[in-house]
C-alpha cells in the first residue's frame, strides 16, 4: 500500500481541434505495474510525452512523488527519476550499445562541466562506475557480446532490449515502457514479461503501454483504458475485460 | 621534386590551421545545425589575445629555453581559453534563443555576430596589419630532399596534438558521448537526462578553444594579423569542413589539410592570385557534385 508515485490530475492536451488527452486523471501506486491500453490514437503515447516532458499539457497537473512536473524540461524530469522507452526505437544509432547505456546513466551524473573537461578524479570515478554499471546492464539484457557494436547494427530484438537497458541506466523510480512487445515473437514476449517483473521486483514502478493483451493481462496489477483521450475504464484485468465500454471500444475482440 | 615537397610541407602547415578552424564549424553544425559564420573571427581573436599576452609580458622577439615554453604556453592557453569563453558567450547570448527559429534567423545572426567581433577588433587594434613577435626560433632542418622549418613543425605538432585531444574527448568521455547523442537525436538525449543546453555550450567552448589554438599558431607562423584575418581563413576552413563532410570531425581534419595543400599548390602552379579562386571553386564543385563531402555524415565521430 504505497502512496501514488504518479498522479495525473485533469490533464488535457489538444493538437489543433483534436483533444489527444482530455481531462484525464489517473494515479499509479508506488511499486505497481500499471497498464495503459486503448485503440490506436487513444492518446496513450501523448500521455507518455506529457509525463516525460516531450510536450507540456494545456492544463492539469502531473504529480511525480508529490511534485508537479508538468511543463518541466525532459532532462530535468529524467533526472528527477522518470525513465522511458519509445514505441519507435529512438536509440543513438551511431553510438555503441555500451555508450547508449552510458548516456542513459547521464541522469545520475554528478560531475560538473569543470570536472569532465579537466578529467578530475571525481569525473574519472564516475566514468568508471558508469562503465561498470553499463556493462552489468548489458550483461543482464543479454547484450554483452554486442557492447561495442553501433546500436543501429543490432538485430531488432536487441535494439528493443537496449532501449530498456538505456532507460534503466538512469535508475528511474518510474519507468514508462511504450509498447515493449511490439514485433516480439512468443519467446521474446515470455522473456519480456520476466524482465519487467524483475525490474519491478527490484523496486521500479512500471507504466506500460501495450497492445498485446496477453502481456498486459499477465503483468499489470491495474489497467486503465483510454479511448479518444478519455479514460473509459480502470481496474484489474478481469474488471477491464468485463467492462462493456471497453468491449465496445475494441469492437468486442480484445486481440489476444 | 624539391619544390613539390616544399609546397607539400607548406600546404600541410597551412592545412593544420584550417583544420583547427574547420573542426569548430563542423562540430557546431553537427550539434546545433548552425553555420557559425562568426567562427573565423573567433580565430582572429585568438591571434589578438596571444599578441596582447606577449605584449603584457613585454616580449617582442625570439624566446629560448624555459621562457619559450612558459611564455608561449601562457599565450597559447590564454588565447584558447578566451576564444572558448567567447564561443560560449556567443551561443548563450545570440544563438540559444533562436534554436527553434527558422534556420535563416540564426544564420543571419551569425553574420551579425561576425560583424560585431570584427568591429570590436578593429576598434582594439586598428585597421592596419599588426606585426606578431617572432617568438619561435626558426632553424631549418634538412631532411633529405626537403627542408622543414621549426615553425612548420610547431604548427603541425600543435594542430595534431589539439585534434588528438579532441578525438579523445569526443570518443572516450561521457561528455563526448553526450555530444554525439545530442547530435543524433536531441530529444531522446534530453529524455535520458542529458542537459542539451549544457552540451551545446560545451561544443561551442571546444570549438572556440580549437580556434584559439589556431589563432595562436597562425600568429606564430605568419608573424602578422589584422582584424579581418579570419574572414578568408574562416571561409576556407568552412570549405574544408564541407569538403570533408559537414558535421564530421574526421572530415574537417582531412578537409583542412587538403585545402591547405591545394591552396599551396595553386599558389605555386597557377599563381598566388588564383589560390582563393581555386579553393572556392572546390567549394562549389563539392556542393554541386557531392554535398555530403568526402567522408559524408555516415561516420561515428559525427558531432
Amino acid at each position: 500500500m504505497g502512496a501514488p508515485i504518479l498522479e495525473i490530475r485533469g490533464v488535457s492536451k489538444r493538437f489543433g481541434k483534436l483533444a489527444a488527452v482530455d481531462d484525464l486523471s489517473l494515479s499509479v501506486q508506488t511499486g505497481a505495474i500499471f497498464g495503459i491500453i486503448g485503440p490506436n490514437g487513444a492518446g496513450k503515447s501523448t500521455l507518455f510525452n506529457l509525463v516525460s516532458g516531450v510536450s507540456r499539457p494545456d492544463s492539469g497537473e502531473i504529480l511525480f512523488d508529490g511534485v508537479d512536473v508538468a511543463g518541466w524540461h525532459s532532462d530535468a524530469i529524467a533526472r528527477a527519476g522518470i525513465g522511458r522507452t519509445f514505441q519507435n526505437l529512438r536509440l543513438f544509432g551511431y553510438l555503441s550499445a555500451r555508450e547508449n547505456v552510458m548516456i542513459g546513466g547521464h541522469a545520475r551524473l554528478k560531475a560538473t562541466l569543470f570536472d569532465s573537461l579537466l578529467n578530475t578524479p571525481r569525473a574519472r570515478r564516475e566514468e568508471r562506475a558508469a562503465l561498470s554499471r553499463a556493462d552489468e546492464l548489458l550483461a543482464r539484457f543479454d547484450l554483452a557480446a554486442d557492447a561495442d557494436r553501433f546500436a543501429r547494427n543490432l538485430p531488432y530484438g536487441g535494439q528493443r532490449r537496449l532501449e530498456i537497458a538505456r532507460a534503466l541506466a538512469g535508475q528511474p523510480q518510474l519507468l514508462l515502457l511504450d509498447e515493449p512487445a511490439a514485433g516480439a515473437n512468443a519467446a521474446e514476449k515470455r522473456a519480456l514479461v520476466d524482465l519487467v517483473r524483475a525490474i519491478n521486483a527490484a523496486g521500479t514502478t512500471v507504466v506500460l503501454i501495450e497492445h498485446d493483451m496477453g502481456v498486459v493481462m499477465e503483468l499489470c496489477h491495474r489497467i486503465a483504458v483510454l479511448d479518444y483521450g478519455v479514460k473509459i475504464a480502470e481496474g484489474d484485468g478481469a474488471e477491464v475485460r468485463a467492462n462493456p465500454r471497453v468491449i465496445e471500444a475494441y469492437l468486442g475482440t480484445p486481440d489476444a | 621534386m624539391h619544390e613539390f615537397l616544399a609546397q607539400l610541407v607548406n600546404g600541410i602547415s597551412l592545412g593544420g590551421i584550417y583544420a583547427l578552424i574547420a573542426i569548430g564549424y563542423t562540430m557546431v553544425y553537427g550539434i546545433a545545425e548552425l553555420i557559425n559564420f562568426a567562427h573565423g573571427d573567433v580565430y582572429t581573436l585568438g591571434t589578438f589575445v596571444a599578441l596582447a599576452i606577449f605584449g603584457a609580458l613585454g616580449i617582442s622577439g625570439e624566446l629560448h629555453g624555459i621562457a619559450l615554453v612558459v611564455d608561449s604556453g601562457l599565450a597559447l592557453i590564454g588565447a584558447a581559453v578566451c576564444c572558448g569563453l567567447i564561443g560560449m558567450a556567443m551561443e548563450r547570448l545570440a544563438y540559444r534563443r533562436l534554436r527553434n527559429a527558422p534556420r535563416l534567423a540564426p544564420l543571419i545572426t551569425a553574420i551579425g555576430v561576425s560583424f560585431i567581433l570584427q568591429n570590436l577588433m578593429q576598434l582594439w587594434k586598428g585597421s592596419a596589419p599588426i606585426p606578431f613577435p617572432a617568438v619561435l626560433p626558426n632553424p631549418r632542418f634538412d631532411l633529405g630532399p626537403v627542408s622543414i622549418t621549426a615553425q612548420q613543425i610547431a604548427v603541425v605538432a600543435l594542430a595534431v596534438a589539439a585534434m588528438f585531444a579532441l578525438q579523445i574527448v569526443v570518443t572516450r568521455t561521457r561528455t563526448g558521448a553526450a555530444m554525439r547523442a545530442v547530435a543524433q537525436d536531441r530529444q531522446a538525449a534530453s529524455l535520458m537526462g542529458v542537459d542539451v543546453d549544457r552540451t551545446i555550450a560545451i561544443t561551442f567552448l571546444i570549438a572556440g578553444l580549437l580556434a584559439g589554438v589556431g589563432g595562436f599558431v597562425s600568429g606564430v607562423y605568419y608573424q602578422s594579423t589584422w582584424f579581418l584575418n579570419g574572414f578568408s581563413a574562416g571561409l576556407k576552413a568552412f570549405t574544408a569542413a564541407v569538403l570533408g563532410g559537414i558535421g564530421n570531425i574526421a572530415g574537417a581534419m582531412l578537409g583542412g589539410f587538403l585545402i591547405g595543400i591545394i591552396e599551396s599548390f595553386a599558389t605555386w602552379l597557377i599563381g598566388g592570385q588564383w589560390s582563393n579562386v581555386t579553393v572556392f571553386a572546390i567549394l562549389i564543385l563539392v556542393l554541386v557534385l557531392k554535398p555530403s563531402g568526402l567522408l559524408g555524415e555516415r561516420v561515428p565521430e559525427k558531432v
